[in-house]
Protein backbone atom coordinates (compact mmCIF):
# COMPACT_ATOMS: atom_id res chain seq x y z
CA UNK A 1 0.00 0.00 0.00
CA UNK A 2 1.42 3.10 -1.06
CA UNK A 3 1.23 5.68 2.03
CA UNK A 4 2.00 9.25 3.47
CA UNK A 5 2.61 10.90 6.39
CA UNK A 6 0.77 14.07 5.92
CA UNK A 7 -1.82 14.27 9.15
CA UNK A 8 -3.70 16.61 10.84
CA UNK A 9 -3.64 17.29 14.72
CA UNK A 10 -5.04 15.90 18.02
CA UNK A 11 -2.68 17.53 20.17
CA UNK A 12 -4.67 17.00 23.16
CA UNK A 13 -4.47 13.61 22.83
CA UNK A 14 -1.04 13.24 22.35
CA UNK A 15 0.09 15.38 25.17
CA UNK A 16 -2.10 13.16 27.37
CA UNK A 17 -0.40 10.16 25.79
CA UNK A 18 3.43 11.98 26.30
CA UNK A 19 3.39 9.91 29.52
CA UNK A 20 6.44 9.58 32.36
CA UNK A 21 8.93 7.78 31.78
CA UNK A 22 8.77 3.70 32.08
CA UNK A 23 11.92 1.63 33.29
CA UNK A 24 10.36 -1.57 31.66
CA UNK A 25 9.60 -0.49 27.64
CA UNK A 26 12.49 -0.07 26.83
CA UNK A 27 12.93 -2.61 23.13
CA UNK A 28 16.27 -4.58 23.75
CA UNK A 29 16.08 -5.88 27.30
CA UNK A 30 18.87 -6.10 29.23
CA UNK A 31 20.26 -3.50 31.93
CA UNK A 32 18.39 -0.26 30.93
CA UNK A 33 17.78 2.74 33.17
CA UNK A 34 15.17 5.17 32.18
CA UNK A 35 16.16 8.56 32.35
CA UNK A 36 15.57 11.83 31.28
CA UNK A 37 18.39 13.71 29.89
CA UNK A 38 18.45 17.71 29.57
CA UNK A 39 17.60 19.81 26.57
CA UNK A 40 17.62 23.06 24.68
CA UNK A 41 15.15 24.67 22.54
CA UNK A 42 16.79 25.91 19.11
CA UNK A 43 14.50 28.05 16.99
CA UNK A 44 16.33 29.53 13.86
CA UNK A 45 15.10 31.47 10.83
CA UNK A 46 11.61 30.37 10.92
CA UNK A 47 11.66 27.60 13.12
CA UNK A 48 8.99 27.67 15.76
CA UNK A 49 8.72 25.91 18.78
CA UNK A 50 5.47 25.20 20.85
CA UNK A 51 6.45 22.48 23.76
CA UNK A 52 6.31 19.52 21.50
CA UNK A 53 5.11 20.99 18.28
CA UNK A 54 7.49 21.81 15.40
CA UNK A 55 7.11 24.24 12.87
CA UNK A 56 8.82 26.34 9.64
CA UNK A 57 6.71 28.44 8.34
CA UNK A 58 8.32 29.29 5.25
CA UNK A 59 9.54 28.33 2.58
CA UNK A 60 13.25 29.37 2.68
CA UNK A 61 15.55 26.90 0.86
CA UNK A 62 18.43 28.37 2.23
CA UNK A 63 20.35 29.39 5.87
CA UNK A 64 19.79 27.65 9.35
CA UNK A 65 15.64 26.47 9.15
CA UNK A 66 15.12 24.76 12.70
CA UNK A 67 12.47 23.50 15.11
CA UNK A 68 14.23 21.57 17.63
CA UNK A 69 14.66 20.22 20.66
CA UNK A 70 18.72 19.31 21.31
CA UNK A 71 19.46 17.11 24.04
CA UNK A 72 22.60 16.78 26.09
CA UNK A 73 25.73 15.27 25.28
CA UNK A 74 26.85 11.54 25.85
CA UNK A 75 30.11 9.75 25.55
CA UNK A 76 29.40 6.12 25.98
CA UNK A 77 27.76 3.42 26.78
CA UNK A 78 24.62 2.56 25.40
CA UNK A 79 21.18 4.94 24.75
CA UNK A 80 17.79 4.33 23.24
CA UNK A 81 15.08 7.26 22.18
CA UNK A 82 11.72 6.81 21.65
CA UNK A 83 9.07 8.61 20.42
CA UNK A 84 6.40 9.38 17.98
CA UNK A 85 5.61 11.97 15.83
CA UNK A 86 2.26 12.99 13.49
CA UNK A 87 2.96 14.94 10.64
CA UNK A 88 0.14 18.05 10.79
CA UNK A 89 0.98 20.05 7.33
CA UNK A 90 3.65 19.22 5.21
CA UNK A 91 4.22 21.41 1.80
CA UNK A 92 7.75 21.13 2.21
CA UNK A 93 10.26 18.24 1.50
CA UNK A 94 13.03 16.85 2.73
CA UNK A 95 13.05 18.08 5.96
CA UNK A 96 14.64 15.83 8.96
CA UNK A 97 12.67 14.82 12.14
CA UNK A 98 15.20 13.16 14.31
CA UNK A 99 19.44 12.98 14.18
CA UNK A 100 21.98 11.74 15.82
CA UNK A 101 24.96 13.94 16.15
CA UNK A 102 28.14 13.16 16.93
CA UNK A 103 29.39 16.33 18.40
CA UNK A 104 33.31 15.52 18.26
CA UNK A 105 32.53 13.86 15.00
CA UNK A 106 31.07 14.20 11.82
CA UNK A 107 28.26 16.54 13.19
CA UNK A 108 24.83 15.13 12.02
CA UNK A 109 25.95 11.02 11.26
CA UNK A 110 22.41 9.97 11.60
CA UNK A 111 19.47 12.22 10.35
CA UNK A 112 15.97 10.39 9.62
CA UNK A 113 14.30 12.80 7.04
CA UNK A 114 10.68 12.92 5.35
CA UNK A 115 10.08 13.94 1.57
CA UNK A 116 7.53 15.67 0.24
CA UNK A 117 4.61 12.54 -0.04
CA UNK A 118 6.02 10.52 2.66
CA UNK A 119 8.53 8.72 2.15
CA UNK A 120 11.42 8.35 5.00
CA UNK A 121 14.57 8.28 4.59
CA UNK A 122 18.10 8.66 6.06
CA UNK A 123 19.96 11.87 4.66
CA UNK A 124 23.48 10.41 4.53
CA UNK A 125 23.30 7.41 1.98
CA UNK A 126 19.65 7.96 1.01
CA UNK A 127 18.28 5.29 2.10
CA UNK A 128 14.39 4.73 2.29
CA UNK A 129 13.36 3.65 6.07
CA UNK A 130 9.68 3.57 4.72
CA UNK A 131 6.98 4.78 2.48
CA UNK A 132 5.57 6.57 5.78
CA UNK A 133 2.68 5.46 7.66
CA UNK A 134 -0.71 5.94 6.27
CA UNK A 135 -1.40 9.14 6.31
CA UNK A 136 -3.17 10.46 9.19
CA UNK A 137 -1.48 8.31 11.57
CA UNK A 138 1.18 8.56 14.35
CA UNK A 139 4.42 6.92 13.45
CA UNK A 140 6.82 5.52 16.47
CA UNK A 141 11.00 6.11 16.05
CA UNK A 142 13.60 4.07 18.39
CA UNK A 143 16.72 4.05 17.93
CA UNK A 144 19.12 2.48 19.69
CA UNK A 145 23.13 3.38 20.10
CA UNK A 146 26.04 1.73 21.43
CA UNK A 147 28.77 4.26 21.19
CA UNK A 148 31.73 3.12 19.64
CA UNK A 149 29.18 0.28 17.78
CA UNK A 150 26.37 0.58 15.77
CA UNK A 151 23.12 2.90 15.50
CA UNK A 152 20.10 1.00 14.81
CA UNK A 153 16.33 2.64 13.63
CA UNK A 154 13.45 1.19 14.30
CA UNK A 155 10.72 2.16 12.37
CA UNK A 156 7.21 1.07 13.89
CA UNK A 157 9.08 -1.81 15.36
CA UNK A 158 11.16 -2.89 12.56
CA UNK A 159 14.73 -2.51 11.90
CA UNK A 160 15.55 0.06 8.57
CA UNK A 161 18.46 1.70 9.00
CA UNK A 162 21.68 0.50 10.72
CA UNK A 163 25.45 2.22 10.86
CA UNK A 164 28.76 1.91 12.74
CA UNK A 165 28.82 4.44 15.30
CA UNK A 166 32.21 5.96 16.07
CA UNK A 167 33.44 6.98 19.60
CA UNK A 168 33.05 10.61 21.32
CA UNK A 169 30.28 12.89 21.96
CA UNK A 170 26.87 12.64 20.66
CA UNK A 171 23.64 13.62 21.17
CA UNK A 172 19.60 13.64 20.00
CA UNK A 173 17.95 15.84 18.32
CA UNK A 174 14.74 16.28 16.82
CA UNK A 175 11.79 18.30 15.67
CA UNK A 176 11.76 19.69 12.00
CA UNK A 177 14.97 21.16 9.83
CA UNK A 178 15.89 22.05 6.67
CA UNK A 179 18.18 19.73 4.98
CA UNK A 180 20.67 21.20 2.77
CA UNK A 181 18.27 20.40 -0.37
CA UNK A 182 15.54 20.81 1.72
CA UNK A 183 12.95 23.58 2.14
CA UNK A 184 9.29 24.02 4.66
CA UNK A 185 6.67 24.47 5.76
CA UNK A 186 6.22 21.70 7.67
CA UNK A 187 4.37 20.87 10.93
CA UNK A 188 5.00 17.98 13.24
CA UNK A 189 3.84 17.04 16.56
CA UNK A 190 6.36 14.81 18.70
CA UNK A 191 4.80 13.07 21.53
CA UNK A 192 5.75 9.57 23.52
CA UNK A 193 9.65 10.89 24.36
CA UNK A 194 11.73 8.65 26.24
CA UNK A 195 14.96 7.67 27.01
CA UNK A 196 17.02 4.76 28.48
CA UNK A 197 20.91 4.16 28.76
CA UNK A 198 23.21 1.58 29.95
CA UNK B 1 -10.92 17.96 17.97
CA UNK B 2 -10.31 14.75 17.17
CA UNK B 3 -9.13 11.38 18.64
CA UNK B 4 -5.49 10.64 17.22
CA UNK B 5 -6.56 7.42 15.11
CA UNK B 6 -3.85 5.48 16.20
CA UNK B 7 -4.32 5.58 19.81
CA UNK B 8 -8.28 5.99 19.41
CA UNK B 9 -10.64 3.61 21.83
CA UNK B 10 -13.28 2.87 19.85
CA UNK B 11 -16.75 2.05 21.26
CA UNK B 12 -18.23 -1.22 20.78
CA UNK B 13 -19.64 -2.13 17.61
CA UNK B 14 -22.89 -4.02 18.00
CA UNK B 15 -23.21 -5.16 14.28
CA UNK B 16 -19.29 -5.67 13.88
CA UNK B 17 -19.06 -9.61 14.14
CA UNK B 18 -16.05 -11.15 16.57
CA UNK B 19 -12.45 -10.67 14.39
CA UNK B 20 -10.36 -13.66 16.03
CA UNK B 21 -6.79 -12.79 15.95
CA UNK B 22 -3.90 -15.11 15.65
CA UNK B 23 -0.09 -14.20 15.43
CA UNK B 24 3.37 -16.78 14.37
CA UNK B 25 6.48 -15.68 15.02
CA UNK B 26 9.44 -17.07 12.37
CA UNK B 27 12.41 -15.62 13.60
CA UNK B 28 12.02 -11.75 13.97
CA UNK B 29 8.69 -11.50 11.97
CA UNK B 30 5.28 -11.85 13.02
CA UNK B 31 2.53 -13.23 10.50
CA UNK B 32 -0.67 -11.94 11.65
CA UNK B 33 -4.35 -13.60 10.50
CA UNK B 34 -7.22 -12.98 11.30
CA UNK B 35 -10.74 -14.17 10.52
CA UNK B 36 -14.80 -13.40 11.70
CA UNK B 37 -14.76 -10.07 9.36
CA UNK B 38 -15.39 -9.30 6.14
CA UNK B 39 -14.26 -5.55 5.30
CA UNK B 40 -11.62 -3.35 6.05
CA UNK B 41 -9.61 -3.56 9.29
CA UNK B 42 -6.82 -1.33 11.14
CA UNK B 43 -3.80 -3.36 12.45
CA UNK B 44 -1.73 -1.80 15.77
CA UNK B 45 0.74 -2.78 17.82
CA UNK B 46 2.15 -2.05 20.85
CA UNK B 47 4.98 -3.17 22.87
CA UNK B 48 3.57 -2.84 26.49
CA UNK B 49 0.20 -4.80 27.41
CA UNK B 50 -1.57 -1.27 28.47
CA UNK B 51 0.50 0.60 25.87
CA UNK B 52 0.48 2.82 23.43
CA UNK B 53 -0.97 1.28 20.09
CA UNK B 54 0.46 2.49 16.58
CA UNK B 55 -1.16 2.21 13.30
CA UNK B 56 0.87 -0.46 10.98
CA UNK B 57 -1.62 -0.80 8.37
CA UNK B 58 -4.96 -0.72 6.53
CA UNK B 59 -5.08 -4.15 5.00
CA UNK B 60 -8.18 -3.72 2.12
CA UNK B 61 -11.26 -6.03 2.72
CA UNK B 62 -9.90 -8.64 0.77
CA UNK B 63 -6.62 -8.97 2.63
CA UNK B 64 -7.01 -11.22 6.30
CA UNK B 65 -2.95 -11.41 6.83
CA UNK B 66 0.21 -8.72 7.98
CA UNK B 67 3.45 -9.92 8.88
CA UNK B 68 5.29 -7.43 10.46
CA UNK B 69 9.15 -8.03 9.66
CA UNK B 70 12.18 -7.66 11.15
CA UNK B 71 11.29 -6.60 14.82
CA UNK B 72 13.48 -5.19 17.62
CA UNK B 73 14.56 -8.02 19.32
CA UNK B 74 14.14 -9.23 22.67
CA UNK B 75 10.60 -7.54 22.69
CA UNK B 76 7.23 -8.48 23.46
CA UNK B 77 4.66 -7.33 20.59
CA UNK B 78 0.96 -6.86 21.04
CA UNK B 79 -1.68 -6.45 18.34
CA UNK B 80 -5.12 -6.15 17.78
CA UNK B 81 -7.44 -5.63 14.92
CA UNK B 82 -9.99 -3.78 14.74
CA UNK B 83 -12.55 -3.46 11.65
CA UNK B 84 -12.82 0.24 9.56
CA UNK B 85 -16.93 0.67 8.80
CA UNK B 86 -18.75 3.77 7.80
CA UNK B 87 -20.23 5.14 4.75
CA UNK B 88 -18.52 5.55 1.14
CA UNK B 89 -18.75 8.93 -1.30
CA UNK B 90 -19.86 8.21 -4.75
CA UNK B 91 -16.07 7.36 -6.49
CA UNK B 92 -14.75 10.19 -8.34
CA UNK B 93 -12.29 10.55 -11.21
CA UNK B 94 -9.85 13.21 -11.18
CA UNK B 95 -10.49 15.57 -13.52
CA UNK B 96 -8.21 18.71 -14.54
CA UNK B 97 -8.52 22.21 -11.89
CA UNK B 98 -9.54 25.35 -13.82
CA UNK B 99 -7.13 27.42 -12.00
CA UNK B 100 -4.22 26.59 -10.87
CA UNK B 101 -3.12 27.25 -6.73
CA UNK B 102 -1.03 30.14 -6.02
CA UNK B 103 0.96 28.15 -3.82
CA UNK B 104 1.05 24.45 -2.16
CA UNK B 105 -1.28 25.24 0.72
CA UNK B 106 -3.94 23.30 -0.73
CA UNK B 107 -2.05 19.72 0.37
CA UNK B 108 -2.81 21.17 4.40
CA UNK B 109 -5.81 19.54 5.61
CA UNK B 110 -8.77 21.76 6.26
CA UNK B 111 -12.51 22.19 7.26
CA UNK B 112 -14.11 24.45 4.24
CA UNK B 113 -17.05 26.21 5.84
CA UNK B 114 -19.78 24.38 3.56
CA UNK B 115 -23.31 26.25 4.70
CA UNK B 116 -25.32 23.52 2.64
CA UNK B 117 -23.71 21.07 4.60
CA UNK B 118 -26.23 18.91 7.08
CA UNK B 119 -24.57 16.46 8.81
CA UNK B 120 -26.36 13.41 10.97
CA UNK B 121 -25.28 10.22 12.16
CA UNK B 122 -24.02 8.03 9.82
CA UNK B 123 -24.23 10.73 6.73
CA UNK B 124 -22.48 9.67 3.87
CA UNK B 125 -20.15 12.17 2.41
CA UNK B 126 -20.93 13.55 -1.03
CA UNK B 127 -20.11 15.93 -3.53
CA UNK B 128 -16.78 14.61 -3.85
CA UNK B 129 -14.54 16.14 -6.27
CA UNK B 130 -10.72 15.01 -7.41
CA UNK B 131 -8.64 18.01 -9.02
CA UNK B 132 -5.63 17.51 -10.68
CA UNK B 133 -3.23 20.38 -9.59
CA UNK B 134 -0.05 19.37 -10.31
CA UNK B 135 1.64 16.41 -12.21
CA UNK B 136 1.77 14.61 -8.65
CA UNK B 137 -0.53 16.62 -6.84
CA UNK B 138 -4.14 15.79 -6.56
CA UNK B 139 -7.15 17.96 -4.24
CA UNK B 140 -9.64 15.99 -2.86
CA UNK B 141 -12.81 17.83 -1.86
CA UNK B 142 -16.25 16.59 -0.15
CA UNK B 143 -19.32 17.61 1.86
CA UNK B 144 -19.05 16.11 5.47
CA UNK B 145 -22.25 15.37 6.00
CA UNK B 146 -21.65 12.98 9.16
CA UNK B 147 -21.32 14.20 13.12
CA UNK B 148 -20.11 10.96 14.19
CA UNK B 149 -17.15 9.92 12.07
CA UNK B 150 -13.07 9.48 13.55
CA UNK B 151 -12.33 10.74 10.84
CA UNK B 152 -11.78 10.39 6.98
CA UNK B 153 -10.08 7.67 4.49
CA UNK B 154 -9.00 9.02 1.48
CA UNK B 155 -9.01 5.28 -0.81
CA UNK B 156 -8.03 4.65 -4.39
CA UNK B 157 -9.03 2.01 -6.27
CA UNK B 158 -5.40 0.76 -7.67
CA UNK B 159 -5.16 -2.76 -9.20
CA UNK B 160 -9.23 -3.38 -8.91
CA UNK B 161 -9.26 -3.05 -5.00
CA UNK B 162 -9.81 0.64 -3.07
CA UNK B 163 -6.84 0.93 -0.77
CA UNK B 164 -6.63 3.58 2.09
CA UNK B 165 -3.73 6.27 0.99
CA UNK B 166 -4.84 9.00 3.26
CA UNK B 167 -6.16 9.56 6.91
CA UNK B 168 -7.36 12.96 7.85
CA UNK B 169 -9.14 13.94 11.02
CA UNK B 170 -13.14 14.30 11.36
CA UNK B 171 -14.41 17.48 9.93
CA UNK B 172 -11.99 17.75 7.03
CA UNK B 173 -13.38 18.15 3.91
CA UNK B 174 -10.36 19.28 1.75
CA UNK B 175 -6.93 17.59 1.81
CA UNK B 176 -4.16 17.31 -1.01
CA UNK B 177 -2.24 14.50 -1.95
CA UNK B 178 1.30 13.48 -3.29
CA UNK B 179 0.02 10.89 -5.71
CA UNK B 180 2.42 7.77 -6.82
CA UNK B 181 2.72 6.88 -10.55
CA UNK B 182 -0.03 4.20 -10.16
CA UNK B 183 -2.34 6.55 -8.43
CA UNK B 184 -2.40 9.18 -10.99
CA UNK B 185 -5.30 7.36 -13.18
CA UNK B 186 -7.00 5.96 -10.36
CA UNK B 187 -10.90 6.80 -8.72
CA UNK B 188 -10.37 7.65 -5.56
CA UNK B 189 -13.62 7.72 -2.94
CA UNK B 190 -13.80 9.01 0.72
CA UNK B 191 -15.06 7.60 3.86
CA UNK B 192 -16.53 8.50 6.93
CA UNK B 193 -14.72 5.99 9.50
CA UNK B 194 -15.53 4.51 12.34
CA UNK B 195 -13.66 1.95 14.23
CA UNK B 196 -15.49 -1.58 15.12
CA UNK B 197 -15.16 -3.50 18.71
CA UNK B 198 -11.46 -5.01 18.81
CA UNK B 199 -10.32 -8.20 17.87
CA UNK B 200 -8.17 -10.51 21.35
CA UNK B 201 -5.03 -9.08 21.77
CA UNK B 202 -2.55 -11.14 20.83
CA UNK B 203 1.57 -11.16 21.77
CA UNK B 204 4.93 -13.17 20.92
CA UNK B 205 8.57 -12.37 21.87
CA UNK B 206 10.97 -11.62 19.86
CA UNK B 207 13.97 -13.98 19.95
CA UNK B 208 17.31 -12.07 21.79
Amino acid sequence: MQRRLLASIAAAAALLLAAAPSATAEVEPGGWTSYSPGFSVQERGCGDVNDLTFTLTCSTASGDQRAERRYTTYTGGSRQFEGYFRITSQTGSRISLKQTFHETGSGAYFMLAVERGGRLYAVHGGTTLATGATVGTTVRVNTVHDVGGTHRTYINGSLKHTVSSGTGGFYDKFGSYRTDSGAGPISVVWSGIRFWRK
Amino acid sequence: MAVLASVGCAPADANAPGIHLSAALTGDDVTLTWDGHRGGVVVEFATEPDGRYTILDFPPADRSTFEHPDLMPATTFYYRVRPVTGPTSAPATPVPIDVAPADEDWIVPRTVPDPAAKPAPGGAPTNLLARTVAPDGLLLTWRDNATDEAGYLVEAEVGGDFQVVYVVDRDVNSAGIITQESERAATYRVRAYRFGAQSNVVHEQTPG
